[in-house]
């Protein structure tokens, strides 16, 4: 029995013709890498796929090199976490390389969100306004927090959470790949407890579905991941579908390595 | 489209304002945009911020307090017709639709649906200059945090959060041990993210409490000086300014 397990769905949704998403899973790996392309013609679709591709590659190769869960004594992150961060500080330079070098890729851009689990422990790495959601027991809650112009202004108290999810402006994405050189990830590192569901996803099932709604869908449907995927597109499919949606939902099986204390063993916690 | 402010005391006009700065002050003080000269109002009273299409009331902690049609507000998103009171004195908003720059269409729908990147120049025109300190949250620079025991052996003692994870428990691993029996071995995490420090509990019989409140499985944001609980040690939250 694997210790994760893993379903990545994409859809092109209701009002475009083409799907930029892409999506690409590696449970042997433990990684997750989902990226929302953009540009004209069918440029967003060759940045996603590069970035997706190559982060995937980097990673398989990278993580071979250390052992599990080693921490970067300067940096206090894991080398999984920097080597998540550094992957797609590279693909941000070959995207830039390759939109130079071919005139119909000039423009394109991509965002990305990139998942590691090792041991008990997650690493997220993103770029953008694909987010990733955790599931714990009963509770969403968000992983990463978005780049765009929107959650800027709420962050700076300048909006409600609420006033960003109406605003016309809410698609200005502030960072992503293939648009400046120095690109900044934002990593996070977290424990992932057994029971936990990642949710990592586009924004075109996070614009027109509210949190709540994934809340409850991913609740009713934790034991089917496969099922669970179907229904958040469908939801967002069902409110017009303006845009590609894609899903990676990650269960972490496994229990912890380390043993348990006498009190959660006898009471089952 | 523009936006101006009717300055009115008990129902009569005193005079009119163009919104036409990022930045309108009200207050008491000669040196503000808006100056109201009535002891009810303080000096640097509430402000107004041009973002975009939207304009921002912000109350700047002022005595008596701002309020928008009768509720009080810190923050609001002014709409044509709000009547903002200051003191004894209110302020309406009009949007004035001018022939200088005709009303613009909303965009088509599906053009505002396509994810758009914008660049970080146009990015700071539009952000303003509300919160130049703020600037480091977006940017490399994460705040650093510590924790300070506020009890027990340690009592006193800081723990610097330099990590993206800092365990709490009594296992071995653990930075911030605390013994008990109902303690879990790794009760609790503190992670730090680019948005800030998120704690969240794991396990042990031990619950873990954030300013008095026990936490659920919902990851908590941690603020300045806020009150850690677990078992019999008190601890505190501090952000290194």
């Amino acid at each position: 029995m694997s210790a994760i397990e893993m379903v990545a769905v994409t859809d092109v949704g209701i009002k475009r013709d083409h799907n930029e998403d892409c999506v690409n899973i590696d449970i042997g790996n433990g990684i997750a890498v989902l990226a929302d392309g953009m540009g004209g013609h069918n440029a967003g679709e060759v940045a996603s796929s590069m970035a997706v591709e190559f982060i995937m590659r980097l990673l398989k190769e990278g993580l071979k090199k250390f052992p599990q869960g080693k921490l970067d004594e300067d940096t206090g992150f894991s080398r999984e976490a920097i080597l998540a961060r550094d992957s797609v500080v590279t693909v941000n330079n070959v995207i830039i390389e390759t939109a130079q070098a071919r005139p119909e890729c000039s423009g394109m851009g991509t965002t990305v969100v990139v998942a590691v689990f090792y041991g008990n422990r997650i690493a997220v790495a993103h770029v953008g306004d694909s987010r990733m959601y955790l599931l714990r027991d009963d509770y969403l809650s968000h992983v990463t927090e978005d780049h765009s112009l929107i959650q800027e202004q709420v962050r700076r108290g300048l909006l409600t959470a609420e006033d960003a999810r109406n605003s016309a402006i809410k698609n200005l994405v502030t960072r992503a790949l293939g648009v400046e050189q120095d690109v900044e990830a934002d990593v996070v590192e977290d424990i992932a407890v057994v029971g936990d569901i990642y949710m990592m996803c586009s924004d075109g099932l996070t614009d027109v579905v509210p949190d709540e709604a994934i809340r409850l869908t991913m609740l009713e449907h934790r034991n089917n991941l496969d099922l669970c995927a179907k229904t958040l597109i469908n939801l967002a499919n069902d409110a017009g579908g303006p845009d590609n949606i894609s899903v990676i939902l990650i269960r972490v099986k496994q229990p912890f390595s380390r043993k348990k204390g006498f009190f959660s063993r006898l009471f089952g916690g | 489209m523009s936006f101006k402010l009717v300055l009115k005391f008990k129902g009569t006009v005193i005079s009119e304002f163009e919104l036409d700065q990022e930045e309108t002050t009200i207050g008491r003080k000669a040196e503000t945009s808006i100056h109201i000269d009535n002891l009810a109002v303080s000096s640097l009273h509430a402000r107004i911020l041009k973002i975009g299409k939207k304009v921002i009331l912000e109350d700047m902690g002022s005595t008596n307090g701002t309020m928008v049609n009768n509720q009080n507000v810190t923050k609001h998103i002014l709409k044509h017709g709000d009547v903002i009171t200051v003191g004894k004195h209110t302020l309406s908003f009009v949007e004035v639709a001018d022939a200088k720059s005709p009303v613009v269409e909303a965009e088509p729908e599906s053009d505002m649906d396509k994810t758009m990147i914008i660049s970080s120049a146009a990015r700071e025109e539009l952000m303003t200059s509300p919160a130049k300190d703020n600037q480091d949250s977006a940017g490399s620079n994460m705040a650093l945090g510590f924790i300070q025991y506020l009890s027990g052996p340690l009592m006193g003692k800081s723990v610097e959060l330099k990590a993206s994870l800092t365990s709490i428990g009594k296992g071995d691993n653990c930075k911030i041990k605390i013994k008990g029996m109902l303690v879990g071995k790794q009760a609790a995490v503190i992670t730090r993210r680019p948005s800030g420090y998120h704690i969240s509990y794991l396990e042990g019989m031990s619950k873990v409490k954030v300013n008095g409140e026990t936490l659920t499985s919902a990851p908590k944001t941690l603020e300045d000086s806020d009150i850690i609980e677990l078992s019999d040690v008190k601890m505190q939250f501090f952000i290194k300014k």
